[in-house]
């Protein structure tokens, strides 16, 4: 199909630019899905310019009061309330105003073609148009247009637009997934404006009265012989899955401790201490250690070598050594001797007394812990011979 | 009889009800892929591109488009050969026009392709490149496109994100001609692949590729971060921060601890407007879009532009010195606290990443 080829430019002076406005839901309102799922309820809701058509049109009157261009137009397309919209551009200090009337909401490319056709009428240098609609979220119409024109087109624009009076071309820095990117365009061209392009002025009130005087010229699709492109139908409109509702805590440690515990993010596979994992996990590497000097230290004193014991099965064996000899002290007198055997050997392993001296700080805790233990082991066994008393006696 | 007449009726309905499902999956699937690359290699958005493509129907083959100049195109068009089983065939633009990604001559490539063989879907990652390039073609189509797709729900409907995540658009296109996509790449992880298969590689002929010679754009510079740190898109981990740091300084602690946890660093629209970190670091409903495993946002409010950026994140981690901030609805685990010295007590007490 056939490119567009727009009269040359003889001074940039007598430039327009045509800068298209829309009108959604203001940036501030929290929005609800209708209950019936048909789209998100605007009814009574504020609604303003799209904030990025409103650094869009700051860029195009910077341009124009910079002396590069001579006229800016207010472009809206939509119901009879964009006229609210196209009057704070004016406010702004666009010099006149176009409004197409439609009153469903077309699809961008709708809104392209529409765009074009006001390009092929009022032959505009450049095409200013904020990125995206804050309501679709679409990112389309300013690239569509471009192509519907066969005009270059510089997209998320940021940084400001330079425009070379004699050669006619604009420098555009664009805003990338990498980075900034510098693209200079030949003129005429549709830039997308992204968000740190510019500040917008308010409107000052001498300027909200001139703007009530300032013409806007009201349109039909009929008039700019449109066809509407309907090939996207919506089926229906929801609300995303609520994120389960967190949790406030208190400390760092506590943070640290529920994200190790709780969260489960993977990220903490790297530092999750792995109960026992394939090699016994850091108590067994702690207690291989101690096995081994235990086991050399003993082989040395008795003249006796004992064999290589496994860690894994060294500290099964004691836990269920703790556990068996415990239960049956309680039961039976006589185990406790063994028990009593049992503290004397492995123990002292687990608690190093055979590869530190008296000195050494883990000595003393031994003795505590063993202490605590056959105390607790008699208060068991206290316990136990009065319960046997009682249900003699009620024999 | 009655009844005998009736069931034959539902039986001829049904059957013709099957008979249309037929003819619906006949009509072959086949996609063309707008590939990124750089320095010889398949960027991940492409692959999670391929990804998407296969859940838009059974028989569907995957073409991939590359377009560039030079020896690290055709190692980019190896590499793309098998970077995923699903990718059938690799196409190679090799000329000088398309050195850098300029949307002008790229979409003119993708319907100079398109012409020669039929594509029912063209796709293209939801990246500054794909929102770039392929309203562009799609407008070239006269078709109407759908960016950044979150759900591919068959060959023709889809789920996208509107009013900065807070709504999802369910939407089918009807049209007659190719179906054009952009897709939101978090949506579609790429899981490990353990086939390999390697696709067949052909060089277009562009002999007859016309380009407009009157308006044109061209390309100046850029100016990126060259970081070791993991791509924000894609890191599991990611640390922002907030206008709250108050200068470049502190940001340094930001980075600090996401070198500590392995991770990528953001910041908000406010810090990046106040000049703290470059722009690509933007985390929000314009700027990046991530979903890491672990999301800790120090000093940021929680406007609703930011959310959009993190919702599908698995954890959020917030930190602020206000009670009331917005980002404690959504965070997992909120800690009120001061940020100055939250981020040096947690660089001092996290364990080492072994």
């Amino acid at each position: 199909h056939q490119t567009h080829k727009s009269a040359p430019l003889t001074n940039l002076r007598t430039m327009k630019i045509l800068v298209a406005v829309k009108r959604v839901v203001d940036y501030a309102v929290k929005i609800r899905v209708k209950p019936d799922k048909t789209g998100v309820d605007t009814q009574n809701v504020k609604m303003s310019m799209n904030p990025f058509c409103e650094i869009a049109l700051e860029e195009a009157l910077r341009i124009k009061e910079a002396g590069f261009a001579k006229e800016v137009v207010a472009v809206s397309i939509g119901p009879p309330q964009c006229v609210d919209t196209l009057r704070t551009g004016l406010a702004m200090g666009a010099d006149r105003g176009i409004h197409v009337e439609a009153n469903s909401s077309f699809l961008p490319l709708t809104i392209a073609k529409i765009l074009k056709s006001l390009a092929d009428v009022e032959n505009p240098g450049l095409i200013f148009l904020g990125k995206q609609a804050i309501d679709d979220d679409c990112n389309q119409t300013g690239q569509m247009v471009a192509a519907l024109l066969g005009w270059p087109q510089a997209t998320f624009a940021s940084k400001v637009v330079v425009l070379d009076k004699d050669k006619q071309f604009a420098t555009v820095d664009r805003e990338v997934d990498g980075g900034l990117e510098t693209l200079s365009v030949d003129l005429p061209a549709v830039i997308t404006t992204d968000l740190r392009l510019n500040q917008p002025r308010y409107a000052t009130l001498p300027n909200i009265m001139k703007a009530k005087s300032k013409p806007i010229k009201k349109m039909t699709l009929e008039d700019l012989k449109v066809d509407i492109k309907s090939d996207i139908e919506i089926v229906e409109v929801t609300e995303p899955k609520k994120r389960k509702s967190g949790v406030i805590v208190s400390s760092v440690d506590e943070l640290i401790d529920k994200l190790k515990n709780e969260a489960h993010a993977s990220l903490w596979n790297y530092y999750r201490f792995s109960g026992f994992g394939v090699d016994g996990g850091p108590a067994a590497k702690k207690l291989a250690l101690k096995l081994n000097l235990a086991n050399a230290n003993l082989s040395s004193r008795l003249w006796v070598t004992l064999s290589n014991i496994e860690v894994r099965q060294a500290s099964v064996t004691i836990v269920s050594l703790i556990a068996i000899g415990g239960v049956i002290f309680v039961i039976r007198k006589i185990f406790g001797a063994y028990l009593a055997v049992y503290f004397t050997i492995v123990s002292p392993i687990l608690y190093d007394i055979y590869n530190n001296g008296p000195e050494d700080r883990y000595f003393s805790p031994f003795w505590i812990e063993l202490f605590k233990i056959s105390l607790q082991l008699q208060i068991f066994r206290s316990y136990k011979a009065k319960i046997m008393q009682s249900m003699r006696m009620d024999e | 009889m009655m009844r005998a007449i009736l069931t034959k009726k539902k039986l001829v309905l049904s059957n013709a009800h099957r008979f249309i499902s037929i003819t619906n999956l006949s009509r072959c699937i086949s996609t063309l892929i707008l590939a990124e690359h750089e320095s010889g290699s398949i960027k991940p958005q492409t692959v999670s591109t391929v990804v998407a493509a296969n859940h838009l129907g059974e028989s569907s083959s995957v073409s991939l488009l590359l377009a560039g100049s030079g020896s690290s195109l055709q190692e980019a068009a190896s590499q793309a050969a098998s970077c995923h089983p699903s990718v059938s065939e690799v196409l190679v633009a090799d000329s000088d026009r398309f050195e850098y990604p300029l949307a002008e001559p790229w979409a003119k490539l993708v319907d100079f392709v398109r012409q020669q063989r039929d594509y029912s879907h063209i796709l293209a990652s939801s990246s500054s490149f794909g929102k770039n390039i392929l309203p562009r073609v799609a407008a070239l189509l006269d078709v109407s496109p759908v960016t950044d797709v979150v759900k591919i729900l068959g060959s023709n409907e889809f789920i996208r994100p509107i009013y900065a995540g807070n709504a999802l658009c369910r939407v089918r296109y009807t049209g007659a001609g190719p179906c054009v996509l952009t897709i939101r790449t978090t949506s579609f992880p790429v899981t490990p692949i353990t086939e390999s298969k390697k696709a067949t590689i052909s060089q277009i002929d562009l002999s007859k590729f016309k380009e407009d010679a009157v308006s044109r754009s061209r390309y100046v510079g850029q100016s990126t971060q060259d970081t070791e740190r993991p791509d924000l898109g894609s890191a599991r981990v990611v640390i922002t921060g907030g206008r709250a740091l108050k200068s470049v300084e502190n940001f340094k602690m930001i980075e600090k601890l996401a070198e500590k946890l392995g991770g990528a660093v953001g910041a908000t629209r406010a810090a990046v407007d106040a000049g703290y970190v470059p722009n690509d670091l933007q985390v929000g409903q314009t700027g990046k879009i991530v979903a890491p495993e672990l999301y800790m946002a120090f000093g940021v409010s929680g406007a609703i532009q930011h959310l959009a950026g993190i919702k599908d994140s698995k954890v959020i981690v917030a930190v602020n010195k206000d009670a009331d901030a917005p980002i404690f609805q959504v965070a997992d685990y909120g800690l009120v606290g001061d940020l100055f010295e939250v981020i040096p007590e947690l660089l001092e007490k996290l364990p080492e990443k072994k």
